[in-house]
């Protein structure tokens, strides 16, 4: 990209470096404070049966909203908890219908779930619009301009196209494999069987991330380059190679944390078969102690290469969003400290039995608030408002209570 | 009384230093910015509700917005009608409105899922048609064919035998069941085991029915899992796991990652919690039908031993299925 146009990229830069003004963002909440909105909200819902989350879900979003500021102006957040509600039922409706489905015939399950997968795109896309729309920056709301072709194909086709290209190159090597053993009549092509299906696994390992990363990228580029605020649209430009790297990194990342736990599940499994040959007792505990710590492995493996992508995910797409030609973005997370962040909001919630949940979510907040950097003219004077907030008929506000709750 | 702020245009982000005066008599505001100043009536305006330390704001009628400077509450300088929310602001700040609300969540889940759930189990478990019921069994069945189960290789006499005595300790209340009760045989590898479906089939396999040493022992293991279907536990735990599921979702429609996990692994407890209720009252139908048909409840005590020596000692935990083999002895014992 930058080297396409030399040029105008190093204007860019004398421009960032002289004249363009950098600011925090500053995150105000408090976890005390915090803890006791958190709790009103949680017995409210309960006692309401549930009915109350709605105007839980407002507060809330106006705390973490109303406290983060960029040059002393503050975010705000105005949706009407009675259309948050309305969606509620539509999503309780939905899982409703589904459990009755899945009691009554297994095929009417599938059925169910396929038709929510085909409506999902439609439901993310609503989600986003009304969450942008509902957001404001000194009085000027965002806004989300939904192309929904676009949205099926980055968040179902894509996908899904490339999961079939992926299952019929797994298809293929077993085929060509059994073709070669035939065509050789060898029978001592046995090992054959064993690295096909060694192959195959690698296959799938890698293409399942391949398939994960070109999505990533694809709805990063959905999401940004429709969000708007007032009329000024957002921008990106990602590229695949990027994300396939940062993906790649985060797999070997995980593999000594699968080759580790495959191997204390396979010498658990020898020791089991070996007791049941011998019809010796094996001791209970040990049995326990070693699944433990085989899924403590995996866990601990997958929050690790998580948390890799989620870091370098966020400080490549920041880095390369743009509002207009006003104001860019970075972040400098690091990934020592964002794991130290995620590990010890992770034993703040279990040790507290859940009630550490509002200080975990404030300590993550101000993380990323305190690690982001907005780089232009805040003074922002050539925005103006979408008037798309206004005069909204009841069908709008029907299908604008789609707050499903997707982030990215 | 005059507060500063920041003050935005209608449709323009750019923002400028302002301040407000407030007359709460003629209950007006004027808004001064730079060289401008403007006269707002109270109804012409509509004031941010209060939330923690945010700063308030005013949302004028034609589109101008006011937010004060931090730590000014413009909800003590403006005396308008309180509403619902001012309410609930009061409530975010109290220590004791905390602790009650600490106690009153521990008090309604408990009540809720120990009392509630299963209530609500019971009473929808009336209402399902049997024709369901018989669908769910022969699918359970079917499913269980396939995973574990095999043709028995007890003898066609011993069979007659054993399905014989099954017919005879059926209870009264039992006989005229719209889903009546029927016996079938399966060989299994897990061991000695008997199993309840929705359609009042019982299952009941080689080992187990090998492991009885006399007729009452036999009686005992049956009447226990026709107990299952008078109460219709089965239906009903399908019930309340479905109840469970769509009330974890429902309350937890915010929250992601580690705090579902939790969420979800509580209802699991609650989930087993159920399983080990209904045995107890299994175990307290089998014991007072075996002493209505004049057989010594002991046989039950004798055949649960001898399971309980076949099986890994499970104590009375959390995490198990059934309840703990000396509490069940004991549930047979004070039942008699």
């Amino acid at each position: 990209m930058d080297t396409e146009k030399p040029i105008l990229s190093d204007i860019y830069i004398e421009k960032e470096n002289i004249r363009q003004p950098v600011y925090n963002i500053r995150f105000h909440g408090r976890s005390g404070e915090y803890f006791k909105i958190w709790i009103v909200n949680l017995f409210l819902t309960i006692v309401t049966l549930g009915i109350y989350s709605a105007w839980a879900t407002v507060r809330k979003r106006r705390y973490f909203y109303g406290n983060t500021e960029i040059d002393n102006s503050h975010f705000d957040y105005h949706a009407r908890p009675v259309n948050l509600l309305l969606s509620r039922i539509i999503a309780a409706v939905f899982i409703g219908l589904y459990v009755i489905a899945s009691l009554i015939h297994p095929i009417l399950q599938i059925t169910c779930l396929l038709i929510l997968c085909l409506l999902a795109p439609y439901f993310i896309l609503r989600s986003w619009r009304f969450n942008a729309v509902m957001t404001s920056f000194r009085n000027i709301r965002f806004n989300y301009h939904c192309h929904f072709g676009r949205g099926y194909r980055a968040i179902l086709l894509l996908p899904l196209g490339l999961l079939a290209v992926l299952v019929v190159c797994v298809i293929a090597v077993g085929v060509g494999v059994s073709v070669v053993r035939l065509a050789y009549n060898d029978p001592y092509f046995a090992s054959s069987a064993v690295t096909s299906g060694m192959i195959q696994l690698g296959l799938i390992l890698v293409g399942t991330f391949f398939i994960l990363s070109v999505q990533a990228k694809s709805v990063y580029e959905l999401f940004f380059n429709h969000l708007a605020f007032g009329q000024k649209k957002f921008s990106v430009q990602l590229s695949y190679k990027k994300f396939i790297k940062i993906y790649s990194i985060s797999v070997l990342i995980f593999l000594p944390f699968v080759y580790f736990g495959g191997m204390i599940l396979s010498r658990l499994m020898t020791t089991v078969m070996l007791s049941n040959y011998y019809h010796a007792d094996i001791i209970k505990s040990v049995f326990i102690v070693n699944m433990v710590s085989i899924y403590l492995i995996y866990l601990f493996g997958i929050m690790l290469s998580s948390a890799f992508i989620r870091v370098a995910v966020l400080k490549y797409v920041s880095a390369n969003v743009a509002l207009g030609d006003m104001l860019r973005f970075r972040s400098n997370i690091t990934f020592p400290s964002y794991f130290l962040l995620i590990i010890t909001n992770f034993l703040i919630v279990i040790f507290t039995v859940g009630f550490g949940v509002p200080l975990a979510q404030i300590r993550h907040v101000r993380y990323m608030a305190e690690h982001t950097r907005v780089i232009g003219d805040i003074s922002l004077t050539t925005i103006s408002a979408h008037g798309e907030t206004k005069g909204v008929a009841v069908e709008d506000e029907l299908v604008d209570a789609f707050d499903i709750g997707i982030t990215l | 009384m005059r507060v500063n702020g920041e003050f935005t245009r209608a449709g323009k982000a750019t923002k400028y230093a302002a301040y407000i005066m407030i007359d709460n008599v003629s209950r007006k505001v004027i808004l001064v910015s730079d060289d401008t100043s403007m006269t707002y009536l109270f109804s012409e305006f509509r004031l941010s509700e209060q939330l923690g330390s945010l700063p308030d704001s005013l949302f004028f009628d034609d589109g101008h917005c006011f937010t004060s400077s931090r730590g000014v509450s413009l909800h003590n300088m403006i005396t308008a009608k309180q509403k619902l929310g001012s309410f609930i602001h009061f409530l975010e700040r109290r220590r004791i409105a905390v602790i009650g609300a600490v106690a009153g969540i521990i008090i309604a889940l408990y009540f809720y899922f120990l009392i509630a759930v299963p209530a609500i189990a019971s009473a929808v478990s009336h209402t399902i048609p049997d024709d369901f019921s018989r669908g769910l069994g022969e699918y359970t069945l079917s499913t269980a064919d396939q995973r574990f189960l095999s043709e028995s290789r007890l003898s066609a006499e011993k069979q007659q035998m054993v399905t014989a005595l099954f017919r005879s300790v059926i209870p009264e209340k039992l006989k005229n069941d719209p889903l009546p009760l029927r016996i079938i045989f399966r060989d299994s590898e897990q061991g000695a085991n008997a199993f309840t479906l929705p359609d009042g089939t019982i299952i009941i396999t080689d080992d187990l029915v090998n492991l009885a040493e006399n007729e009452d022992e036999l009686a005992a293991i049956f009447l226990h899992e026709m107990g299952h279907h008078y109460h219709r536990h089965v239906l009903r735990s399908v019930i309340s796991s479905s109840v469970l599921m769509v009330s974890v979702l429902w309350l937890t429609g915010d929250v992601h990652g580690m705090e579902d996990t939790l969420m979800a692994s509580g209802s699991a407890l609650f989930t087993l919690h159920y399983s080990r209720d209904m045995e107890t009252g299994a175990d307290e139908f089998a014991v007072r039908e075996l002493k209505n048909q004049n057989r010594d409840p002991e046989n039950m005590k004798a055949v649960l031993i001898r399971l309980s020596a076949l099986q890994e000692n499970n104590s009375n935990s959390l995490l198990s299925t059934h309840p703990g083999w000396e509490n069940r002895l004991k549930t047979v014992d004070e039942t008699k």
